[in-house]
C-alpha cells in the first residue's frame, strides 16, 4: 500500500517537475499571469520544479522517505489553497497554471489534488518510523519532551 | 497522535503561506492610482435584471428602442432587449448563402440603420436593414479585427498592417480604400499595445478609438484626421504590458498580466462611457471590489464629467454595457440588467 502511495507521487512529481523545466520559458509566461505571482514568477518557476524533483528523489530513498511525505503533503496542501485562493478571491481565472495536466480544468485539478492530500496523509500514518507504533499510545510525556 | 500533530503543522503552513502571497498581491493590486473621481450620488438606479443563463451574450447594439445582444458561441442569434426587459425575444438570422462558412469571432453589429454581422477574418459581411431577417452576404477585399458602420456603404475598419507590425485604421467603401497609419500610436510591440474599442458618435458624426491600456481616446473625422486625443482621468499615460513569445506553440502572449486601464465603453448622445478597471484615491475599497465604475466624458471637448458606479450581481463585474437615451444595459455574468440613469444637467 505505502509502495503504491510512494510510487504515485515518485511518478507525479517527476512527471509535473520535469515538464515544467523542459518548457520552462513557456512555463514562466503562463506563471506571470496568474493574479498571484506576478511579483515572483521567475523564482516561483525555477522553485517549484526543482523542490518537486527533490522530494521525489527523497522519496526514493528509503531513509528520508517519511520527511519526504510530509513534504509532498505540505506542497499538495499549497497547490489546493493556491486554486482555492484562485477560484475563489481573485480578479479573474489565469487559463492554466501550464506544463502539468493541461488537459484538465481548474475543478478537476481541485479533486485531483484533493485526492493526492488524502494520499500524502495516509502514506505519512502508514510509513514506519523509529519507534513504529509504539508511538501512538505513548502519553504525552514523549511529546513534551519532543 | 504526532504525525497527526505534524501533518496539521503542515497543512497550516501551506495554507498560510499562500494566503500571504495572496495578502501581499491584494496589495500590491489595489494601491490608489493617483486621480480623484468625482461621484455625484443617485446617477444610475437598478431597474430590472435577468438571468440569461449564459455568459455568451455581448451587446451588438441599440436602434434607439431596444437593445440588441449577439452570441459568441452561435453567430447567427440575436436578442433583442426592451429597457424594461419584458419583451425580450431571441431570434435566429437567416443567413445568405445558406451554409457559408462565417468564423466564429464574426460579431453582430447594430444601429438605427441596419443589422451587420461582421466578419473580418473570412473577408465578408452581412446585411440587413432594420428587418433583422435575412442577411444577405457583402464580399470584402480587406482582412479586419473591428467595424463601425457611419454611413450608408461606408465603414471605418481596424486591421493590422504586417509591415508595421500593428493596428491601422481604414476608411471602406465598396470601391475605395484609404488608410491611415499614423491614428494609433505604438508604445510596445504594436499589436497588443494599440488594441481598443472603436466607436462611432453619431451626434458629433466622429470615430473614436478608446485604448485598452493607456489613459488615451483619439477622436477622429469620418477621413481618419485626428481631431484631438483626449485623456482619461487615471494615470496610465504609457502602456504597462510585457509580451514574451512561447516557441513551442509558436505563440506571442503576455507574459504578466497587463494593467488594463479602459475594459468596455460606449458613445451615447454625446458622452462617452468608460468602464474603468483602475481605483481612484477617493474611493472606498471595499465599494471598489463589489462594483464596477464608468467614467464618463463629453466626446466633443474630452472633459470628464464625473463618475457613477453599477453594483456587482453575483460577485461578477460588468463584462460589456450601453447607453441607449435614460437607459444602461449592463452584462454580469449570467445576468442582464437595466438601470435608469439620471445624469446630473448642470455638469455637462
Amino acid at each position: 500500500m505505502i509502495e503504491i502511495i510512494v510510487l504515485l507521487f515518485v511518478l507525479l512529481f517527476v512527471y509535473a517537475g520535469s515538464s515544467k523545466l523542459m518548457d520552462y520559458n513557456k512555463f514562466r509566461i503562463e506563471l506571470g499571469k496568474s493574479p498571484l505571482l506576478t511579483a515572483f514568477a521567475g523564482k516561483v518557476a525555477v522553485v517549484v520544479p526543482v523542490t518537486e524533483l527533490i522530494i521525489a528523489v527523497l522519496l526514493v530513498l528509503s531513509r528520508t522517505r517519511l520527511i519526504a511525505l510530509y513534504a509532498s503533503f505540505t506542497l499538495m496542501v499549497m497547490f489546493t489553497t493556491y486554486i482555492i485562493v484562485i477560484l475563489k478571491w481573485s480578479d479573474y481565472i489565469p487559463c492554466s497554471c501550464g506544463g502539468v495536466l493541461q488537459q484538465m480544468n481548474w475543478n478537476q485539478h481541485l479533486i485531483f489534488n484533493t485526492v493526492f492530500i488524502l494520499l500524502g496523509a495516509a502514506g505519512v500514518m502508514l510509513t514506519a518510523s523509529p519507534g513504529g507504533r509504539a508511538k501512538a499510545v505513548i502519553p504525552s510525556e514523549q511529546l513534551v519532551t519532543e | 497522535m504526532q504525525k497527526v500533530k505534524i501533518l496539521f503543522l503542515c497543512a497550516a503552513s501551506g495554507i498560510i503561506s499562500i494566503w500571504g502571497l495572496y495578502a501581499y498581491s491584494k496589495k500590491v493590486n489595489n494601491t490608489p492610482n493617483g486621480f480623484i473621481r468625482l461621484l455625484p450620488p443617485h446617477i444610475a438606479t437598478p431597474h430590472q435584471i435577468l438571468n440569461v443563463g449564459a455568459n455568451s451574450w455581448y451587446i451588438a447594439g441599440d436602434d434607439n428602442e431596444h437593445f440588441f445582444l449577439g452570441n459568441v458561441t452561435a453567430p447567427g442569434y440575436i436578442m433583442q432587449v426592451g429597457s424594461a426587459l419584458k419583451d425580450t425575444n431571441i431570434n435566429m438570422l437567416s443567413i445568405s448563402p445558406v451554409g457559408q462558412k462565417i468564423y466564429k469571432s464574426a460579431k453582430l453589429y447594430v444601429d438605427a440603420a441596419g443589422t451587420y454581422l461582421f466578419d473580418g477574418i473570412g473577408r465578408q459581411m452581412f446585411y440587413d436593414t432594420l428587418k433583422r431577417k435575412h442577411l444577405e452576404q457583402r464580399l470584402m477585399n480587406a482582412y479586419f479585427t473591428s467595424a463601425v458602420p457611419v454611413s450608408k456603404g461606408t465603414l471605418i475598419l481596424r486591421a493590422v498592417d504586417k509591415k508595421l507590425k500593428q493596428h491601422i485604421l481604414l476608411k471602406y467603401t465598396a470601391d475605395s480604400i484609404a488608410l491611415n497609419k499614423n491614428v494609433l500610436q505604438k508604445q510596445v510591440d504594436g499589436i497588443f499595445c494599440t488594441d481598443g474599442i472603436l466607436q462611432y458618435d453619431r451626434v458629433n458624426a466622429a470615430i473614436v478609438y478608446l485604448y485598452y491600456y493607456r489613459n488615451q481616446f483619439v477622436r477622429l473625422d469620418t477621413n481618419l484626421n485626428v481631431l484631438s486625443i483626449g485623456k482619461t482621468i487615471d494615470t496610465v499615460s504609457h502602456v504597462k504590458l510585457s509580451v514574451g513569445s512561447i516557441a513551442s506553440q509558436q505563440e506571442v502572449t503576455m507574459s504578466a498580466p497587463p494593467v488594463v486601464v479602459n475594459k468596455a465603453s460606449c458613445i451615447s448622445n454625446g458622452l462617452l462611457y468608460v468602464y474603468s478597471a483602475l481605483k481612484a484615491n477617493n474611493e472606498d475599497e471595499q465599494m471598489f471590489s463589489e462594483s464596477s465604475d464608468i467614467d464618463v466624458y463629453n466626446v466633443k471637448s474630452g472633459k470628464y464629467l464625473y463618475s457613477f458606479f453599477i453594483h456587482d450581481i453575483d460577485h461578477k463585474k460588468i463584462r460589456d454595457f450601453r447607453v441607449m437615451g435614460k437607459w444602461l444595459l449592463a452584462l454580469n455574468g449570467n445576468y442582464i440588467s437595466v438601470h435608469e440613469l439620471r445624469l446630473p444637467a448642470n455638469m455637462q
